[in-house]
């Protein structure tokens, strides 16, 4: 495991503050205060954190060693996060913490903290662990904090009134009903959290909330059960063997993560490289300069727009990225680049070379298929294909510099064709994704 | 496999008798052994050896997960040696096995397992805080971390040592290579055991094994992860490749070049001892050095005559263009350099910067090496490859001004040791199997088959491995698609045509043999020219005579001008076709494409070079004047130098 994150979050925070203002806060007038999402948000937060503070310095800690304990865990699971960009970058601070909400003994001694004093550990550690990331020079990740410190408040307050006033003992019992409790109370608790992070992206980005969700809870499969059952395991392993299991029962988690890590690498790589790909056309001199790259992101906001799932449009992106990939084995391209609108025959045949050489990169097999479909007649199509094929239309259209010149004008001439060639759905999406980026106007 | 040899049989035998041993005490009536426990924990073990076969959330979990330690370790902390040796039994008699013959690898698997997990829970009781005797609590924790970390280790020891074994009677694997690996297997096999005692202590807790059973998904989430991790790098791999085999779209001359340079030069890399993210590093850039004749018109590459200087100065631009699309790809940071750079020579004379001596970056002056070596010992189509003896004098002779000779040394070193077996690729992966040929192979018509030339194809690549499903189809020249003799053929040294000429006049050559053969390094190209010609007459006579193929194979001829025959064969079948009318259906060539995907061929056929035919009509006229098209552009720029 290192002992700092490789890769410095150097890329600007996804989707940052920069943006928001390009969803629906458009629609609401200037004058009044904007009360998005990220402030409401942050603002529960604020007071919760504030409201456990005050109560913790009145009550004084209970336990303090416990405390310590899991503090530590906690700021140094958020110190080895890596870039904010990502879902859970922390599970090691966040199963710290849902563990400490949901710890009722140690080693056999009653041991519960209070709620107060729950989201007061919680805060101080994950403050102390954005510290140095701080002082480094990346972005604070004021969501993930927040969402830490309700996640927290939440399970403690499902869970400590229950324990110290002896309920869940006579629910319960102290066996494996107790276990299957805590289980359950952290399954809710990251239910509640992957809406949190739902809502919190669509009031950045704008996009629909469905989708949204769905990958969140997507998401929860991998990583986040890890966290969550590393979380129940931690408060009943400290129950039963005392603070020593700490360091143990955070070995397979720490793995999970460095896996986490070294797959998403390579995942970036891959992507890089397949880019490289999709450019090593526009060198060539098949298609214009930055066409593969325009039509893979109109393609995923498209798809975006259409609900597909996130394996869909990583689908989507890389056979968007490669659907000239055909032009390759043409024998000489027309001199600037530009092959111009090709014909049905030219299309099939791009297409079905291009499907044989996607098939020996080794990328999803789904992805082969779609590139070899677009040159059929879209009722023939699977839906990504009839994306490809629309948005592909519409950037030579548009960036072509040919009779119709503009988004708007591509956009019109691409609705004309929706009899036969552009499925009106996908056109729809596409004019909704251009309208939301802004390009329409 | 399919037979199992004798050796490995009695190797397994005496496996399973000593397990059997092992778990014998554990089923004697009064052992006592808590047999709900055991059957508990089987099943588990069991559940996760099958868990690999179903699919997660659309992610299909990668075969390759390995067997589910934690379970295993945990059996050993909580039951005794005996009982927790029978614990592995039920799962690996009913796991997945990846090859044939599955039953003794099963029956293997389960005797390996209980050897391990018995000899695992000896070296955990006798460490154990209590003797053994007693389960471990919350009071011996620090220290009951000391016997659950050594009895992961036994269990690592035992179960790499009987795979050593295993695979030294069985594969008939070297032993210093059967046990390489070994040291490499501890980290993972501590977190395992980390978990078993987690795992145990829960266990007989009063949280019972349904906490227990949560351990072990973080586990099993990290080792999916690290599989789907694999999976995606090997993937990664392929497209890499698929980027080269982009230029092999272009020109098939140099079919196979990217891979077989990128394998000399992480030859030389691991000579000079680079580290190991470094070696990969060099073999990437060898693998990529010429990426950039994607950006190249495919009309030069192929050009048949002499290039004019502008066009010239357009190949010349490979390099940049290589360095341009490689740009995005961070890993390939070092790489980069090497790709811009490997047209440069020492002496400063080099392209695109003219940078000289040490300016050159280290990857660049490997890369250098990698190429010129690989040119000059395979095959092209104007001329047979040069043994590997011969290829390294050559590079020696050269040393100083165009190579830093301190690679070129290594080069010579890491053939001496490892010899040099273009054919094999064995650091890479076999190219994606046949899946895609079939495919795009249907298209083919007769006629085209007939005219491109399979010898075009620079012969020693793996990638025409075996027959080509085509050739059934053309019947044309059958003996020729096999690259069989040309490996073969390789280092015997048959090359009477090549002679160490003398250097030829060195003054403008870099820059005119990259046209010719734009792989082909060009600081070579002063020294090899007159070895060229007597190679390139004999390619040429043969393309009138039209019975070539049929016994191509010794063609270890008197004529010593024919050693390439395989080679030229085929494409003088081609280039005679039209002619001589020799092969089936030639005349239906050029017009008669009616498929759609002519030009998916020759990207997708290994050995398919010839693509005259589809769209390009004035191409297909062209060929029978062609012939030797490569050659004759060579011959006159030779000649004129």
């Amino acid at each position: 495991m290192r002992a700092v994150p490789r890769k410095a979050p150097a890329e600007p925070s996804p989707e940052g503050d920069t943006r928001p203002e390009a969803g629906p806060d458009r629609r609401r007038p200037r004058s009044l205060p904007r009360l998005s999402f990220p402030v409401l948000l942050h603002t529960a937060a604020a007071l919760a954190a504030a409201c456990a503070l005050a109560w913790t310095l009145r009550q004084g800690i209970a336990y303090p060693g416990t405390a310590l304990a899991f503090g530590l865990l906690i700021a140094s699971g958020e110190f080895l996060r890596w870039g904010p960009a990502h879902r859970e970058a922390a599970p090691l601070g966040a199963a710290g913490a849902l563990a400490y909400a949901l710890l009722g003994e140690v080693g056999g001694e009653p041991g519960g903290p209070g709620v107060g004093q729950v989201v007061a550990v919680v805060l101080a550690a994950g403050l102390a662990g954005t510290a140095p990331h701080v002082a480094l020079g990346r972005e604070p990740v004021p969501d993930q904090l927040s969402r830490r410190v309700l996640c927290a408040g939440f399970a403690a307050t499902c869970y400590q009134p229950l324990h110290s006033s002896g309920t869940l003992g006579e629910w319960t019992g102290h066996g494996p009903y107790h276990a299957l409790f805590l289980l359950l109370l952290l399954v809710l608790t990251a239910l509640c959290d992957a809406l949190l992070c739902a809502l919190l992206s669509r009031s950045r980005t704008g996009w629909p909330l469905g989708p949204l969700l769905r990958e969140e809870l997507r998401a929860l499969v991998g990583i986040g059960s890890a966290m969550c059952a590393t979380g129940a395991v931690m408060a009943l392993a400290v129950a039963v063997a005392g603070l020593w299991a700490l360091p143990v029962i955070c070995l397979p988690l720490l793995l999970s993560q460095f896996a986490c890590r070294r797959y998403a690498a390579v995942r970036a790589t891959y992507r890089q490289t397949i880019t490289s790909l999709a450019r090593a056309t526009e060198i060539a001199g098949c298609t214009p300069a930055g066409h593969a790259r325009r039509v893979a992101e109109l393609s995923r906001a498209t798809g975006r727009e259409l609900g597909l799932s996130e394996p869909g449009l990583t689908v989507l992106e890389y056979a968007a990225l490669m659907h000239d990939i055909g032009r390759l084995s043409m024998p000489d391209p027309a001199p600037g680049g530009e092959a111009g609108p090709l014909t049905a025959e030219q299309r099939r045949r791009v297409a079905r070379l291009g499907g044989a050489v996607v098939r020996q990169t080794g990328v999803p097999e789904e992805v082969a298929v779609v590139v070899e479909r677009l040159g059929d007649p879209y009722r023939e199509q699977p839906l990504p294909a009839r994306v490809i094929r629309a948005v592909d239309d519409f950037d030579t259209l548009a960036c072509g510099g040919g009779p119709v010149a503009g988004p708007l004008s591509a956009l019109e001439g691409l609705r004309l064709a929706t009899a036969e060639t552009y499925e009106p759905r996908v056109v729809e999406a596409l004019a909704r994704a251009l309208a939301r980026n802004g390009a329409l106007l | 496999m399919r037979v199992v040899p004798p050796g490995a049989c009695a190797y397994i035998l005496c496996a399973v008798l000593a397990a059997g041993l092992c778990a014998a005490p554990a089923v004697r009536p009064d052992a006592g052994t808590p047999w709900a426990a055991v059957a508990l924990l089987a099943f588990l073990y069991a559940v996760c050896e099958q868990l690999t076969r179903c699919p997660l959330m659309g992610h299909r979990a990668p075969a390759d997960m390995g067997s589910f330690v934690p379970v295993l370790l945990a059996g050993t902390f909580l039951l005794s040696p005996s009982a927790a040796a029978l614990v592995a039994v039920p799962g690996a008699l009913a796991g997945r096995v990846g090859r044939r013959p599955a039953w003794p690898r099963r029956v293997w698997h389960a005797a390996q397992l209980a050897l391990s997990a018995f000899a695992a829970g000896h070296v955990f009781r006798a460490l154990a805080p209590g003797g053994g005797g007693r389960p471990v609590e919350a009071a011996d924790f620090p220290y009951a971390l000391l016997p659950a970390v050594a009895g992961a280790l036994a269990f690592c020891c035992v179960l790499g040592l009987l795979e050593c074994g295993v695979l030294v009677t069985a594969e008939r694997m070297p032993a210093g290579t059967a046990c390489a690996g070994l040291p490499r297997t501890v980290a993972p096999y501590l977190a395992h055991g980390l978990a078993g005692l987690l795992m145990s202590v829960l266990w007989l807790s009063p949280y019972g094994p349904v906490a227990a059973l949560l351990v072990l998904l973080p586990m099993y989430i990290s080792c999916w992860m690290y599989a789907q991790y694999h999976r995606e790098r090997t993937a990664h791999r392929s497209t890499i490749r698929a980027l080269v085999q982009a230029v092999d779209i272009k020109d098939r001359y140099t079919r196979g070049h990217g891979e077989r340079v990128g394998r000399a030069s992480a030859l030389i890399a691991g000579e000079l001892g680079m580290a190991d993210d470094r070696l990969e590093a060099v073999r990437f850039a060898g693998l990529l050095h010429d990426i950039g004749k994607l950006g190249v018109p495919t009309r030069l590459l192929r050009k048949d005559g002499p290039l004019t200087p502008e066009e010239r100065r357009v190949i010349e631009l490979h390099p940049e263009y290589g360095h341009e699309i490689v740009r995005g790809i961070a890993f390939l940071e070092e790489a980069r350099a090497a790709i811009l750079h490997h047209h440069e020579r020492l002496d400063g004379s080099g392209y695109p910067y003219g940078l000289s001596g040490h300016r050159i970056p280290e990857f660049a002056r490997v890369v250098a090496v990698a190429d010129a070596f690989d040119a000059m010992t395979s095959n092209r189509s104007y001329r047979r490859a040069r043994p590997v003896e011969a290829a390294v004098t050559e590079l020696r002779r050269c040393a100083g001004t165009q190579f830093d000779p301190r690679m070129v040394r290594a080069l010579a070193r890491a053939i001496d040791r490892h010899g040099w077996h273009p054919a094999v690729t064995a650091d890479m992966p076999p190219r994606p199997p046949a899946a895609p040929d079939p495919g795009r192979e249907a298209p083919e018509e007769p006629g085209r088959e007939a005219t491109a030339g399979p010898g075009r194809d620079p012969g020693p690549q793996p990638s025409s491995s075996g027959p080509h499903p085509s050739s059934r189809k053309s019947g044309a020249h059958p003996s020729s698609r096999h690259p069989g003799p040309q490996p073969s053929s390789r280092g015997s040294g048959p090359q009477s045509g090549w002679k160490p000429g003398p250097p030829a006049v060195p003054d403008r050559s870099p820059d005119l043999s990259p046209d010719l053969s734009p792989d082909f390094s060009p600081d070579l190209s002063p020294d090899l020219s007159p070895d060229f010609s007597p190679d390139r007459s004999p390619d040429l006579s043969p393309d009138l005579s039209p019975g070539l193929s049929a016994d191509r194979s010794p063609d270890r001829s008197p004529d010593s001008g024919r050693p390439s025959a395989p080679d030229c064969g085929p494409p003088s079948a081609q280039e005679s076709a039209p002619d001589s009318a020799p092969s089936p259906a030639p005349p239906s060539v050029p017009e008669s494409v009616p498929d759609p995907v002519p030009e998916s061929v020759p990207e997708a056929g290994p050995a398919t070079p010839g693509r005259h035919s589809g769209p390009e009509p004035a191409r297909g006229a062209v060929i029978p004047r062609g012939r030797g098209r490569r050659p004759a552009g060579a011959s006159s720029e030779d000649g004129h130098r």
